[in-house]
């Protein structure tokens, strides 16, 4: 009962503080706004908290890996083994083991705890500012209550802030926390901060450390109107396909990686926008399309308030017939913003009935995070992860390395992982690691709602006990007769060169401390007499941080093969002289005239900017394109993840690459809005950077296929 | 009075063009993952055009255009599309990207993707294209840049009475692409947003490079943000470069 008093006190002295601090939502709208200076980083996070990496030490991508683990025997001992500093092996065995999993899984459900309550106070606060905007006055008397069930509605609008803090005084500790814990010096921290001035809007944190103003921005992130519709919306979308895509055994073996793409992004948008979602309900280990949550009790109605603003207007089909393609989402979204915004402004019923939802909707939560957090001390570790799973990952990013593995070992020995972890489907893996042709992956690649189909790779144990990672990429090139063939040469030598030489040495895997990697274009080899001629440098060192060596070593080993027409199967590229994905329609992106006629128009539509001045302007925008065609044709093509020309740049031919060992984009773009994002010089995300490298989680996934031969 | 009962006829004999489409839209979205626009062509003669990019290989603008057009060649652009949509045979369709046309008229309404060939869509295309050349600027950025000693100075300016926002990674490489180049750095303090008004059109930002060659091109995109969160307000993809 005293912990229950203690958590909610905590709460509340929580949400006075931040009240005291004020975010962006309840302070000034109009004002301009600064962008928090916090240690998380803003632009490299769309899952929110549960995916919050603290800046320079991780992206969401890897957030998203540290959950991708094995529950095997050898695994469990080798994380036991990390958390004891005897990476060699267990240092333990039988009840000894046992007793030390239990004794950790006490640690570990403290630090959830701990995690737990930081999350539902800045949610309550966020939650409470958003719902009354303007606090409302409350007695002193008022903040000693215990076990009121109007707690929920009332309790914590208030802005008697000084004879809060008083009549709170030393209660803020409850019994279940230790007085170490973060929230804690965190507490201590805020009531003796300098308070900022009145039109600050930024959060000021004792020595600087800002990363709970950075979660609480997130946070208000996911119950903001656009946030939320964002989100239905896409859930909506991925609901549908999945009905498709896993419903019945038959189309989810046939479309087992679109299906896991489905599920794992329903269950970040699940824990991610809790306005819209309950908590897990039944056997959480159900693989089914339903292990998302469940609906809160307002949703249905929010749904039918957008609904109705589509129908509204005239031009737009009904909210549910535009869900079934996935590619009119971004146009869906903005419709419904162009739709609720215009009848915001003239006060229509309409907008009224989407806020008073989107109300309805923060009110449930609020009521359901209060009873949370009163219950946090006498819930074990399971019902917490099965209420705020993004809890329990959001602590494991923020433990140290060592602590994490343990905390991994626990989860594994708990029976619970499945509430947390990313659904994994093995594809066919068949063969023997060790043989002459080692084990063959065949496995669907998808990014919903790009891709689905299945890509093959190899991967061997050399003689020396290294791994080699064996992959075949067909070039197919329509005119490969008329090819000489140093020329055929040079094209295979120049694109295996190129993704070898670099990604070996970044892997560790090369014989060299360091490299000066040269860097082998394409056009060169169409020259009369072409060889692999190198035209650029890069320097790297191997292996490049943060990969170390691995033990095994892990190399690729690139087969590069020119055909004239595509095999089937989907590891080819074809290579165009013109190409321009941008054209429509498709059958024109590899025709030079529809690549030239696509920037005459776009030229154009410029009005041929200062360039085509007293000139007729398709003349003029012809003559500048024929000319760019002579001397930069680079610049008129945009290859596609299937079709690259001569001149498409190394980085990105290294990024499709990485497609076809089956390693997904790491960037967002309108069509996949919540996917998880890497580093900014990761290959997955920014190809074009001349720095861009390749990072343990995708070699971890690479070789993930080989726990499915056990 | 003679010349009143000319104006008049002229008058109702005009209307049924307009009639005959009624409230008659050309809606055109074309999206890839570094270009969106959204154009709409309205039978009152209204349109609205708005773009991550404009301009061919290096688009220096982007923002939001508006004009005019007359009733005759509204009715010329919808009855090429018309013509040119019968031919793609599909309304829903997965695509990486696409050209997406909503055509509504009174009596008709008809959703495509352009897919199939088919005759006229060249002159069509052409035809939009001259069709945006002429279009006024509403709340647009433009994109300029001059080669310093160890440095590249960048200028936005405002076109249009309508301000807009941009904004800045604290990584400037999320923000500006040089070429090849490897890693860029501001010459000062990092600043998040700059909002471009009708009092403040100017605003200007000094990079470093190791290396800038002499034909440079550099790309400003705010891709990298926009996408993350919507937080700072309705902010529109942008891509403008300049060489």
């Amino acid at each position: 009962m005293l912990c229950y008093a203690d958590i909610t006190n905590m709460i509340i002295i929580y949400a006075i503080i931040l009240i005291f601090f004020p975010v962006q939502a309840n302070s000034h709208p109009d004002m301009p706004t600064n962008t928090i200076d916090g240690n998380y980083s803003q632009q490299s996070n769309s899952g929110g908290y549960g995916f919050l990496f603290p800046e320079g030490e991780g992206s969401e991508a890897q957030a998203g890996q540290l959950l991708e683990m094995s529950c095997s025997e050898d695994s469990i001992n080798s994380y036991i083994g990390a958390f004891c500093m005897r990476p060699s092996g267990l240092p333990i065995q039988g009840d000894s083991l046992e007793n030390l999993l239990n004794i950790q899984q006490n640690v570990l459900l403290e630090k959830v705890r701990d995690k737990m309550l930081e999350y539902l106070g800045s949610s309550i606060l966020v939650n409470n500012s958003l719902i009354s905007q303007i606090p409302l006055d409350r007695d002193e008397d008022d903040l000693t209550f215990e076990n009121d069930p109007e707690f929920a509605n009332d309790e914590l609008r208030f802005v008697n802030l000084p004879a809060a803090e008083e009549a709170l005084g030393e209660r803020v500790i409850p019994s279940c926390l230790r007085s170490g814990d973060t929230y804690n010096t965190l507490v201590n921290g805020f009531v003796s901060d300098d308070i900022p001035s009145e039109n600050s809007h930024q959060i000021v944190f004792p020595d600087g450390d800002n990363t709970i103003s950075d979660k609480v921005e997130y946070i208000q992130d996911s119950q903001s109107t656009r946030e939320v519709i964002r989100a239905m919306v896409w859930d909506d979308v991925l609901k549908k396909s999945a009905i498709a895509s896993c419903a019945t055994q038959r189309s989810r073996e046939v479309n087992y990686a679109r299906c896991d793409s489905i599920k794992y992004q329903r269950f970040r948008l699940g824990n991610a926008y809790p306005v819209l979602w309950d908590q897990f309900q039944g056997d959480t280990n159900n693989d089914s399309i339903n292990r998302p949550k469940t609906e809160g009790q307002f949703t249905a109605g929010f749904r039918s308030s957008i609904n109705a603003l589509l129908q509204g207007s005239s031009a737009s089909s009904t909210y549910n017939s535009r869900l079934d393609d996935p590619f009119d989402y971004p146009d869906l979204v903005e419709e419904i913003m162009d739709k609720y915004n215009d009848v915001k402004t003239s006060n229509s019923p309409l907008a009224q009935a989407v806020d008073d939802k989107l109300q309805a909707m923060q009110g449930d939560l609020l009521n359901k995070q209060v009873e949370q957090a009163k219950n946090i001390c006498n819930q074990g570790l399971s019902e917490l992860a099965q209420q705020n799973p993004h809890v329990v990952r959001q602590a494991l990013i923020e433990m140290p390395e060592n602590e994490r593995r343990m905390a991994q070992a626990v989860l594994c020995n708990s029976g619970f992982l499945n509430t947390i972890n990313k659904p994994y489907s093995c594809g066919n893996v068949t063969g023997d690691l060790s043989s002459s042709d080692g084990v063959l992956v065949s496995r669907g690649k998808a990014n919903f709602p790009y891709g689905g189909s299945a890509r093959e790779y190899s991967l061997k144990k050399d003689t020396d006990g290294n791994i080699t990672i064996k992959k075949t990429v067909n070039l197919v090139i329509p005119n490969l007769s008329e090819l000489p063939d140093d020329q055929k040469q040079c094209l295979q030598e120049n694109v295996k060169a190129n993704f070898e030489n670099k990604f070996n040495c970044q892997l560790g895997s090369s014989s060299e401390s360091s490299t000066s990697i040269e860097l082998a274009t394409l056009p060169a080899c169409l020259e009369a007499g072409a060889q692999a001629q190198p035209r650029a440098t890069s320097s790297v060192s191997c292996p490049t941080p943060p990969n170390v060596v691995r033990d095994p070593k892990v190399k690729f080993d690139l087969n590069i093969e020119l055909k004239s027409s595509a095999p089937s199967g989907n590891n080819n590229f074809r290579l165009h002289q013109c190409f321009n994905a941008d054209i429509r329609p498709r059958s024109d992106q590899g025709d030079c005239d529809k690549v030239k006629e696509l920037h005459v128009n776009r030229c154009i539509e410029a009005n041929g900017y200062s360039r085509c001045a007293n000139q007729d302007i398709t003349t003029c925008c012809t003559e500048y394109v024929d000319n760019k065609m002579e001397t930069n044709p680079a610049s008129l093509n945009r290859a596609n993840a299937a079709n690259l020309t001569y001149n498409t740049k190394i980085g990105t031919w290294n990024h499709e690459i990485m497609h076809q060992v089956l390693i997904s984009d790491e960037y967002n773009n309108k069509h996949y809005p919540f996917s998880e994002l890497g580093e900014h010089d990761s290959i997955m995300k920014s190809s074009r950077n001349v720095n861009s490298k390749i990072y343990p989680r995708h070699i971890e996934q690479i070789l993930r296929p080989l726990e499915c031969l056990n | 009075m003679f010349k009143l009962i000319i104006v008049i006829s002229i008058f109702i004999l005009s209307l049924p063009a307009f009639s005959k489409t009624g409230l008659s839209t050309i809606k055109i979205y074309v999206g890839s993952s570094d270009r969106e626009e959204r154009l709409i062509i309205s039978s009152n003669g209204n349109i609205d055009w708005k773009t991550s990019s404009r301009g061919s290989i290096c688009p220096e603008e982007a923002g939001r255009y508006f004009g005019k057009l007359t009733v005759k060649d509204f009715n010329e652009l919808f009855s090429l599309a018309k013509k040119i949509g019968k031919n793609q045979n599909n309304e829903i369709r997965y695509r990486e990207s696409y050209v997406r046309v909503i055509m509504q008229s009174k009596d008709y309404k008809k959703i495509f993707y352009l897919e199939n060939k088919s005759e006229g869509l060249s002159t069509w295309k052409r035809k939009i294209a001259i069709l945006k050349s002429k279009l006024k600027a509403k709340s647009v950025v433009a994109l300029s840049s001059v080669k310093k000693k160890d440095h590249i100075k960048l200028s936005f300016s405002l076109k249009g009475k309508r301000g807009l926002k941009l904004l800045f990674s604290e990584k400037p490489n999320e923000s500006f692409s040089l070429g090849n180049s490897g890693d860029i750095a501001y010459k000062g303090k990092f600043i998040p947003m700059i909002e471009l008004t009708k009092e403040n059109p100017v605003a200007s930002i000094d990079l470093m490079s190791d290396a800038i060659p002499d034909k440079y091109s550099i790309t400003y995109s705010n891709k990298s943000i926009i996408h993350h969160k919507d937080k700072k307000g309705n902010t529109p993809l942008v891509t403008i470069c300049s060489q």
